[in-house]
């Protein structure tokens, strides 16, 4: 059973087109942006204990920001459903926050993502898990940017993908260190499987950095064909083709939920891989 | 009974042929030794027979029971009963071990394996292999040492039943008590309707298992096949009277074509 429940966003939360949701709003509580008052296009979170937190996101043709208060910690789910998702998000993290933002992407539907963390406050602190299953037609498209303003800011990406069929995902991963940042570490991994023939798969790293004293900055991203290897052990062992490529698939986008705690969530989240491979 | 017959058997990997004529027989119930110098195909014929995509066959042909092995996919000859242990075997990462367990066994079935029943096998052949049981719970064979994954590989072949298992260098990687666990459960294992073919360099774990013959490939081909006194006489002498004995020439290996992945090797140690 997942502890979740689905926020009632009250014209109380709002102020000059910012929400705020506090303390109990972010904890175990589910927002879907289609609740989201017209007006509201800042969306402040804060909490003394760890938030909690699941955002629905909805297409939107304008810029909606989300504000991690100082010093909140925690964690967001971000997810889509059976839709087309075209959205423009940033991320503003201030002073100590540390904040896990994980992105199970299972669902069918093409998505234009362009979502950008910006490290605002000093020790902000980010690890970012996108798991994207793309396939038939879908058209996944991810640009997701951490942007290094606060000094000793810390930001770790993780892009996971599997491409089948006639589909396409493009992770654009761009991690910048601003001039004057010290002490600034900032990684991202991008790695995608590719099964088909006619699928398009994409990993385009990308490092600014325009300080010297940075403590780490790194990338990483391979693009590929499940390993041959792999699909001959498991074959081996009597799985067909499909079984093993089905297992390699949930061993690849999987391990993003052991970064949720619910488990109601992460039971529907295996559900929901386990419905479309 | 015949269980498994190889007829004048050619393979190559990477333009090198490897395998160049192997006839061999085993029938049901029998423990086949199978040793040889470095390089001389005794892994290929497990890994041709086994049907790993990078070795083509060439001529010859596998029956195992009565099929046309070279005609099935890897998947349908592991249905029909045959089992490798391999020397490497992967790392899957991600790939959950009770997952993958779970799959290969009703790979085999008509039904499905029912949760608890599965948690009980899985129990009783970690007790006996001596491997922790919440190994279930990690990635297959990822950061696992070299024994843990050769005591795996034994822990699989006991929960699929093969007809026919072979053993590539099962006891390489493994302490003095990994091997007496290993023996020991291909000994509880051994049955009139299964066969093995085991690859080992050493005595140590022939003696163990007390196979019924043994068979040495020299040269990509079956040179000698004798009983436990063959295996002794290389285990004291090595393969040197093999070729006086037999008026076989032992081709080195660095006087072969050098295969892509031992090239690095070879040439450094060629003089």
């Amino acid at each position: 059973m997942s502890k979740f429940n689905q926020l009632k966003v009250s014209e109380k939360h709002l102020e000059n087109g910012v929400l705020t949701l506090s303390n109990n709003d972010v904890y175990y509580q589910i927002l879907d942006e289609n609740n989201l008052p017209k007006t509201a296009n800042t969306i402040t979170l804060k909490s003394q204990k760890d938030i909690d937190f699941v955002i629905v996101l909805r297409s939107k043709s304008t810029l909606i920001t989300y504000v991690i208060d100082k010093y909140t910690r925690g964690k967001i789910i971000f997810v889509c459903e059976n839709e087309d998702v075209v959205i423009n998000r940033e991320i503003h993290l201030l002073e100590g926050v540390e904040i896990e933002l994980i992105v199970p992407d299972f669902s069918a539907g093409n998505r234009k993502f362009n979502i950008e963390t910006k490290l605002l406050g000093e020790r902000a602190k980010a690890n970012w898990h996108l798991s994207s299953y793309s396939q038939n037609t879908d058209k996944k498209v991810f640009k997701i940017s951490f942007s290094h303003f606060g000094a000793k800011s810390y930001a770790d990406m993780q892009n996971y993908g599997v491409v089948l069929d006639q589909s396409t995902l493009i992770f654009t991963g761009d991690s910048t260190i601003y001039e004057e940042v010290k002490g600034a570490e900032t990684h991202q991994t991008a790695r995608i499987i590719v099964f088909d023939e006619g699928s398009v798969a994409q990993a385009d790293p990308i490092l600014n950095i325009y300080h010297n004293d940075v403590i780490a900055a790194s990338h990483a991203a391979t693009v590929g064909r499940v390993n041959a290897e792999h699909l001959y052990y498991l074959n081996s062992r009597g799985l067909t083709e499909l079984e093993a490529k089905q297992l390699i698939t949930k061993g690849y986008l999987l391990p993003i939920i052991n970064f949720i705690d619910d488990d109601g969530l992460k039971e529907r989240f295996i559900a929901e891989l386990e419905g479309v491979i | 009974m015949v269980i498994l017959e190889i007829k004048n058997l050619y393979a190559r990997v990477n333009d090198v042929e490897i395998l160049r004529g192997v006839n061999l027989t085993v029938k049901s119930g029998e423990v086949v030794a199978l040793l040889g110098p470095n390089g001389h195909g005794k892994s290929t014929l497990l890994s041709v027979i086994m049907g790993h995509p990078n070795y083509v066959v060439t001529e010859g042909e596998i029956i195992y029971k009565g099929q046309d092995v070279l005609t099935m996919s890897v998947d349908e000859r592991a249905r029909a009963g045959l089992f490798l242990a391999m020397q490497n075997p992967s790392e899957v990462p991600g790939v959950i071990i009770s997952d993958f367990i779970r799959a290969a066994i009703n790979a085999k079935r008509e039904k499905p394996i029912k949760p608890l029943e599965l948690f009980r096998v899985l129990d009783k052949a970690s007790k006996e292999m001596q491997m922790p049981l919440d190994l279930a719970n990690r990635s297959l064979n990822e950061g696992f040492s070299g024994g843990e994954k050769k005591r795996h590989e034994i822990m699989q072949m006991k929960l699929l039943n093969p007809e026919f298992a072979m053993l590539d260098e099962i006891d390489s990687g493994l302490d003095v008590d990994g091997i007496k666990i290993v023996a020991n459960q291909i000994n509880n294992e051994k049955s009139d309707k299964r066969s093995f073919l085991v690859i080992s360099h050493y005595a140590r774990l022939y003696e163990l298992i007390n196979p019924t013959r043994a068979v040495v490939m020299i040269n990509g081909r079956v040179a000698v096949e004798g009983g436990m006194e063959v295996i002794n006489r290389i285990d004291h002498e090595g393969y040197e009277w093999i070729q006086i004995e037999h008026n076989i020439s032992i081709e080195r290996e660095d006087s072969r074509p050098i295969i892509l992945e031992s090239c690095a090797i070879n040439e450094s140690t060629k003089k």
